[in-house]
């Protein structure tokens, strides 16, 4: 569904991603690796046109998104969770989630099926989001693209500084997602076992190159000794 | 004395009445779109001769207002499509870009209706006064008028932004321009419908004003200076920004100019709001910038 073809991204002149290819297929879940600053957070910034690709191409099912502008792209059903969350601070987890409807033709009445992914969000709702703890925080952001029935979930590091227990319900919230939701799912994570858990297949960039790539079982201690350890 | 004292502070509620009216389209625009309109003043000039063109043909103020913001709403449409868009991330730029529209606004309208002032007269509404006491002076019905169409300015601002869809998706493109747009948000047709929007609060500004300085081609310059001390005291972080510089800034240059004069009053004031940016150099309510 989603064809990442050999890009190159930049920061103003300094070339961050050299030559990135990746596939991901309808309904997997992909888990991409690497040291901090080896340009993860940089390919789901083309991806989402953020930050778009100076060359190469970028299709989702088949349209070159390379060069869309990022509402477009989120209307043609990429949802992004972004490091850090990036909720709007001052104003309710309801505004927030409605926003992201409003961003996709939708009422904004928030849908059911959310709050059996987050119960608690029944209670928060009327919350500012900047007051929220950093685990509520980020099932406020997953959920705020779930509300957009994304056929790809780009998540950046999800769990980042969260406590073991609450990383244990972002764990779960995922594989509900993939038994539950039809979409694809491109994680970025650090966490080896959550990776091994739940993911079909990984990719390992580094400096701004994918340098391993294959299935979850080849995902060995050995590989991540050679590429991912400092 | 104490009498007149009330009463020069209830006019100094009139100014910033119309400082309120005069910025409020200048302070959105910066708020959201993060661009300082230079063409604010000639703006202004648009709406007043737009007032000038209904007054001529019968009709009243009343009818002038609306009619205002949308020429001055479509003006904005044009020269933000036509230009502002490509710019929006180059601060300097849209300075030099807008302060170029507003030259060319001048020399168009110039060519159109000369270099003459056009008077506006007043509906026979506004004609009268509230004598609040039985001496004079009294209370101007158009001080009134001013003060309750800054209110419904406000008002309204308010009901858009806090209280509709669109003005929550124009909270999210205030707060993280990109992130919006990856939640779906067409946040170029905010910024957009943003310019229009101010744009023609500004066109009913200079059909306000009309009435009270004829229409003449620099008119809207004392104003744009006025709305641009506004902004700079008030603040745009927040729509408060815009009541709260009005009216100190309203009250400051009509209680000093009771005391003193008007020049003394408008230097003191200029004097009081240099120092008060020192301690708030954001303005009152702060700002952020274009991101
Ligand atoms: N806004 C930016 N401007 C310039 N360089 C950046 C910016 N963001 C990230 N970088 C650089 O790009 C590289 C990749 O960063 P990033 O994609 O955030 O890495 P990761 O997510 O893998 O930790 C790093 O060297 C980082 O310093
Ligand atoms: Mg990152």
């Amino acid at each position: 569904m989603l064809r990442v073809g050999d890009i190159d991204t930049f920061y103003g002149t300094s070339h961050i991603l050299h030559g990135v290819s990746l596939d991901v297929a309808d309904g997997e879940l992909i888990s991409v690796l690497g040291r901090n600053g080896a340009g993860k957070t940089t390919l789901l910034r083309s991806i989402t046109g953020v930050n778009p690709p100076k060359a190469g191409r970028i299709e989702l099912d088949g349209t070159d998104i390379t060069a869309m502008a990022s509402h477009r792209r989120a209307q043609l059903g990429i949802s992004y969770v972004p490091q850090g969350r990036l909720l709007i601070p001052d104003i309710s987890v309801e505004e927030n989630i409605q926003v992201a409807l409003l961003g996709k033709g939708k009422s904004t009445k928030i849908p059911d099926f959310v709050f059996e992914y987050f119960p608690a969000l029944k209670s928060i709702a009327g919350r500012k989001a900047g007051v929220l703890s950093g685990g509520q925080q980020q099932q406020v952001a997953i959920v705020r693209a779930l509300v957009q029935d994304p056929k790809l979930l780009l998540l950046d590091e999800p769990t980042e500084g969260l406590q073991p227990s609450i990383v244990e319900d972002i764990l779960q919230m995922i594989k509900r997602v993939m038994r539950e939701r039809t979409c694809a799912i491109l994680l970025v994570e650090q966490r080896l076992e959550f990776v091994r858990d739940i993911a079909q297949r990984f990719a390992i960039l580094d400096t701004g190159r994918i340098i391993a790539k294959g299935s979850a079982g080849e995902l060995t201690d050995d590989v991540v000794k050679k590429h991912l350890q400092v | 004395m104490l009498q007149q004292l009330f009463m020069q502070s209830l006019n100094g509620l009139g100014v910033a009445g119309i400082l309120v009216i005069a910025a409020a389209g200048l302070a959105i625009i910066f708020g959201v779109a993060g661009v300082i309109n230079m063409a604010h003043g000639q703006f202004i000039m648009v709406g007043a001769y737009v007032a000038a063109y209904v007054d001529s043909q019968g009709g009243s103020m009343f009818l002038a207002i609306p009619l205002a913001f949308i020429v001055v709403a479509i003006l904005g449409l044009v020269v933000e499509r036509g230009v502002i868009q490509w710019i929006y991330d180059r601060p300097l730029e849209t300075l030099l870009a807008t302060w170029g529209v507003g030259i060319i606004i001048e020399v168009i309208m110039k060519f159109i209706f000369g270099t003459l002032g056009q008077k506006v007269g007043w509906p026979d509404l506004l004609d009268g006064s509230i004598k609040i006491f039985a001496r004079p002076p009294h209370f101007p019905y158009y001080r009134v008028f001013h003060v309750a169409l800054a209110i419904a300015i406000m008002a309204v601002t308010f009901y858009i932004i806090y209280r509709t869809n669109f003005g929550l998706k124009v909270r999210a493109v205030r707060r993280n321009r990109s992130m919006a747009g990856c939640l779906g948000i067409d946040t170029a047709k905010i910024d957009m419908l943003i310019f229009m929007y101010g744009s023609g609060l500004a066109g009913i500004a200079g059909a306000v004003i009309a009435p009270i300085k004829a229409a003449t081609i620099d008119m809207g310059f004392s104003y744009a200076v006025s709305s641009y001390m506004v902004i700079v005291l008030g603040g745009v972080g927040n729509l408060l920004g815009i009541p709260t510089g009005s009216f100190l800034i309203g009250e400051g240059e009509t209680l000093l100019a009771f005391r003193y004069n008007t020049v003394i009053g408008q230097l003191l004031v200029f004097l009081a709001i240099v120092i008060a940016i020192r301690v708030f150099p954001r303005g009152i309510f702060g700002y952020q910038e274009r991101r």
